[in-house]
Formats: C-alpha cells, sequence, structure tokens
C-alpha cells in the first residue's frame, strides 16, 4: 500500500506526502509502513515541517516582538529542530507509561517513528494565520494529530483504545510536571536558544497580553516604545 | 466536462480566497514590527499614538466635537468615498455647526495609504476602481473581500491589538488635521458604516487612554465583535435596518456577543446600558435604499429613512456627552 521509496529528492517527498496523508486519514497502514528501519529521515523532515508549519501559524509572537526578517526565518527553522526534541520526549514519555503500566516491550526507537508520523496533522498548522478561524482550526489540528498519535499507539503497541488514551494522556501530563519540575533547565535553555535566534527578548510571550504591553509601551511609558 | 471546468474554477476562487485571508494579517504585522517602509515618507507631526502623546499641548482645539467618518469595507482610499456617503456627510455637517467632521480616513490601512496609493497591488486596485467608477461592480467584490479580511483582522484577538493601535494612529491623525489637540478632552464620535463599526471600537481600545476624551461610536449596519475597545466607549448607538442582514453577522460569529457569556466586553456593555439599538426602518446594507441613498421604491412610496437617520444622528452628535433616546429606539437586555 505505502512504498517506501526515498531514491530520488522527488521520490522521497512522494513518499513523504502519501505518508502524512495517510496518517490524516488516521489509516493504520501508513504507520504500520514506518516500522522498518530507513524511514527515519522521512518523519524528520514531517516533524520538522509541521514545526515550521506552527511557528508560521503562530508568528504573531514573532511579530509583536518585531524580529527582523531575517531572524524570523532562523526562528522558523528553530521551531522546526524544537519539534523534533519534543517528539523523543514526548514519545520517552508515553513509552514509559506503556512500559510500567502495561509491561510493553515496544523498542523505544520503535514507538519514535509512529508518534512522529502523528506529527502530520500539523503540517496544515500554517492556516493558523488566518484571522478568525485560525484559533479553531488550531485546537483542530490538536486534537486531529492527537487522534493521530492514539492510532500510531494502537499500531505499533498493539493497544486498545483505553490503553492508548491512558497512556497519551499520561505521558503528556508527565512532561508538563517534568517541564516546571527537573526539566526546568532545558526550559531554560530553549528560552534562551529562541531568545537569540530571534535577536531580542521576547517579552511578548502571547496575544493575551498584547494591549496592555502596548499601552504600557507606547502611551504610559514612550519612551520603551516603538521607535 | 462542463461541470469539472466550473469546479477547478471555484477550486482556484478558494485558493486565491485563501491565500488572501493567510495574507491579510501581514500588512499590519509587518508595519508593527518595522519590515514596511511605512512610516517613513509620514509627517513628523502626525505620527503614531505615542507621538501624539509626548506632543505638547500648545493651545486650544479648533472645533468643540469631533466626528469621524469611517467608511465599510467596500472603501478604496481616505480621499475616496461613495456619492452617497458624501452626500450624507454634507448633510450632517451643515447641521452641526461648531463641529469638525474628519472624512479622509482610510480604515483598512496602517497608514492612511488607500488601495491605489503605493502598493504592491496598486496597479489592479486602481483597475477595479476605474471600473467601479463606469459602475462595472462584479470586480469591486475584490476590495470588498480584501477589507472584509482586514475587519476580521481587527477583531481577531491575536492580531486585533496591533491593527487598532495602526487605526488609532490613523484616526489620531485625522483629528489633528483638522486641529484637534490631544489632551484637550473634546469629545468625538465616530461613525462607522459596517465593517467601520468593528474598526472604530477596535480603535477606542487605545483612543480611550491616549485622549482622555468622551467617545461616542455610530454604527450604521455595524459588524462588530465582543472588542475589548467596547471598555472605552461611553455610548454605542447601532443603528440597524430591517432589511439588512449583514449588521446580524457579528452577533452571529463572534461568541462574546452571545448571551452565553455575561462577561465579554460587549455584554458588559449592554449590562450598563451602553448600547442604543435604533431601527431604521425596512433598508438594506447596501445603497440605494440602504443607510445613505433612498429607493425609487422608497421615493414613490414617499419613505424618507436615510432623512430621518440623519436627523437622529444630528441629534446624537448635538449632545456628545449625553445619552440620547428616541421614541422608538429598542434598548437591547444584557445578553440579548
Amino acid at each position: 500500500m505505502y512504498t517506501i521509496d526515498t531514491t530520488t529528492i522527488f521520490h522521497f517527498l512522494q513518499t513523504m506526502w502519501a505518508l502524512a496523508w495517510g496518517a490524516m486519514r488516521l489509516d493504520p497502514a501508513a504507520f504500520k509502513a514506518v516500522e522498518p528501519a530507513g524511514t527515519g529521515l522521512l518523519i524528520t523532515a514531517i516533524v520538522f515541517l509541521a514545526g515550521v508549519s506552527e511557528t508560521i501559524g503562530q508568528s504573531v509572537v514573532l511579530f509583536a516582538n518585531r524580529v527582523k526578517p531575517g531572524r524570523f526565518a532562523l526562528s522558523l527553522l528553530l521551531n522546526g529542530i524544537l519539534f523534533i526534541v519534543s517528539v523523543f520526549i514526548l514519545t520517552g514519555s508515553i513509552w514509559g507509561i506503556a512500559k510500567v503500566l502495561f509491561h510493553t516491550d515496544v523498542p523505544y526507537i520503535g514507538l519514535l517513528r509512529e508518534a512522529g508520523l502523528s506529527y502530520a496533522p500539523l503540517l496544515f498548522s500554517f492556516f493558523v494565520l488566518l484571522p478568525y478561524m485560525g484559533i479553531f482550526i488550531n485546537r483542530a489540528l490538536s486534537v486531529w494529530s492527537f487522534l493521530a498519535l492514539l492510532v500510531a499507539l494502537k499500531v505499533v503497541m498493539g493497544f486498545v483504545l483505553w490503553q492508548a488514551l491512558i497512556c497519551s494522556i499520561f505521558g503528556w501530563a508527565l512532561v508538563q510536571v517534568l517541564k516546571y519540575t527537573l526539566g526546568r533547565p532545558f526550559v531554560a535553555i530553549e528560552r534562551w536558544l529562541r531568545r537569540i535566534t530571534a535577536g531580542v527578548n521576547l517579552a511578548v510571550e502571547s496575544p493575551d497580553k498584547l494591549i496592555e504591553t502596548i499601552i504600557e509601551q507606547t502611551i504610559d511609558n514612550p519612551k520603551g516604545g516603538k521607535s | 466536462m462542463i461541470f469539472s471546468f466550473i469546479m477547478q474554477l471555484l477550486g482556484i476562487g478558494l485558493i486565491l480566497i485563501l491565500l488572501m485571508g493567510l495574507l491579510s494579517p501581514l500588512e499590519s504585522m509587518g508595519w508593527w514590527a518595522g519590515w514596511s517602509d511605512v512610516d517613513k515618507d509620514k509627517p513628523k507631526v502626525a505620527g503614531t499614538p505615542k507621538d501624539q502623546e509626548t506632543q505638547e499641548i500648545t493651545g486650544q482645539s479648533e472645533a468643540g466635537h469631533y466626528v469621524v467618518y469611517l467608511s465599510g469595507i467596500g472603501a478604496i482610499a481616505g480621499d475616496f468615498l461613495e456619492k452617497e456617503e458624501i452626500a450624507f456627510l454634507d448633510k450632517v455637517e451643515a447641521c452641526v455647526p461648531g463641529t469638525a467632521v474628519v472624512r479622509d480616513v482610510f480604515p483598512y490601512a496602517m497608514n492612511n495609504k488607500g488601495l491605489t496609493g503605493h502598493r504592491t497591488f496598486r496597479s489592479l486596485w486602481q483597475w477595479i476602481k476605474d471600473l467601479k467608477l463606469k459602475n462595472k461592480l462584479l470586480m469591486s467584490n475584490l476590495i470588498n473581500l480584501r477589507n472584509l479580511f482586514q475587519v476580521a483582522v481587527s477583531a481577531d484577538r491575536r492580531y486585533g491589538p496591533i491593527y487598532n493601535y495602526g487605526t488609532a494612529g490613523v484616526i489620531l491623525d485625522g483629528l489633528r488635521r483638522k486641529g484637534y489637540v490631544v489632551g484637550s478632552g473634546i469629545p468625538f464620535t465616530l461613525i462607522g458604516y459596517s465593517g467601520g463599526g468593528q474598526i472604530a471600537v477596535g480603535a477606542a481600545t487605545y483612543l480611550g487612554p491616549i485622549l482622555k476624551a468622551p467617545i461616542q461610536i455610530i454604527t450604521l449596519g455595524g459588524v462588530m465583535a465582543d472588542d475589548p475597545g467596547f471598555a472605552n466607549v461611553r455610548h454605542l448607538y447601532q443603528f440597524h435596518g430591517e432589511k439588512d442582514p449583514v449588521q446580524a453577522l457579528g452577533k452571529v460569529c463572534y461568541a462574546g456577543r452571545w448571551p452565553i457569556l455575561p462577561h465579554s466586553p460587549w455584554n458588559i456593555a449592554l449590562a450598563e446600558g451602553r448600547i442604543t439599538v435604533i431601527d431604521v426602518g425596512p433598508t438594506t446594507h447596501n445603497d440605494p435604499g440602504g443607510y445613505f441613498l433612498q429607493s425609487e421604491e422608497q421615493k414613490a412610496k414617499g419613505e424618507h429613512y436615510q432623512d430621518r437617520t440623519i436627523d437622529r444622528i444630528v441629534e446624537i452628535i448635538n449632545h456628545p456627552t449625553e445619552v440620547v433616546s428616541f421614541s422608538d429606539e429598542k434598548q437591547l437586555a444584557a445578553g440579548a
């Protein structure tokens, strides 16, 4: 059904799209197809592009912090790389939970490819840029990607739905706990990387407080404002 | 064969609309980030809100009250209004002596430079404008679509804070051109037709803290979201036509205007009695037969809804610090 052909760039892209489209259709065969070794680069490319696409969709944060065009492009690339790292971490967490709760013997690297493929719906994250519909699209893509992860877990671990649900939810929760405990130095490194790549202090972390920030910078304290 | 061709055309059209939508926030975002050269040729005295704020107050405003008109999504440039809009503003202006009327603001760009100004697609917009002047209106829908997306940008909680800061600056420039002095506390009224309603409310977010003056907004078929700018609006008068389905879009599309969210800026304004809805009669969104121009049918029947609307707007403008009541108005209940 899915032929893995990476002999030329054209075939690589064709195979990558076929796998991504299969994952988006939640087709178990697509996840089965990436089980053999040698598909790592394809999955890495999908996750990287999903990361770039997500940064485009959320680019209001970079614009709000007045990141220069060159730095903007670099930030896109950095987020692609950070997305790859995040797949390693989330997969590790899910794999650990599955091992403890359900005593699975699937190797970590096996799960890694399938979990990576579940990021495929996020290739469309650039649509989050759309005004009005963007926020809804963002949520829909997150749910879509989560569903793809459940299919991946069912395929690679042989889980039934509730087991896949427990592993993915607990796996996600463990990552959140780690973020605020043992993982704090890594979060600090991530922020530092984002800051030096953007070339500015990323004071605006989300658009939620943008009005207050603009009023503070340009009206209450104009010297710190737009020049 | 024909069906497949039509489907292909529809597909291409959909892709183009999506592309326009995706690119729509970039103009204002690029402006804020300093990517565009928007401010390079801008007169120093007429700058962004920051410039206004830091400027020393040296005198009194020339007029006792100011009105700024913000056109609908069919607008091409600040210096190009439809003839019915011009006639409407002329009539209003004649009835409000001592009030300065600003009518050259283009609310769908950060620099008051219309679509036919220095832009990448200037030739395209100029071509559409020429067609419009010849009454060939099909291509004008591209202008409507472009500006509709800008209204959506203004209403979007992610982009709105930046977009509305830009339009607040453009409105301030317009006020200053008519002699408004920042800090004088002189009240002003924003009149927004259609999408201009959202732009007016969005800009109020910053005009409030900058000018520290009473702001009232009059909308004609205004399409608005639950914008945080409502917090700075002293009173909103919403004129709506009975045959106007467009003005209801904001009520349907933005959850913050639904009764289930009583703490949204819109519902708070409603609960505080700061919104008055005025039925202008069986008028449509567009003219003739809309808010500005009588249709032949209305003429034949001797119906003068547009004149009555002008009378009421004049009444509101003449009472900028009061709440004006009309016998047949509808004071919306909270959550309506």
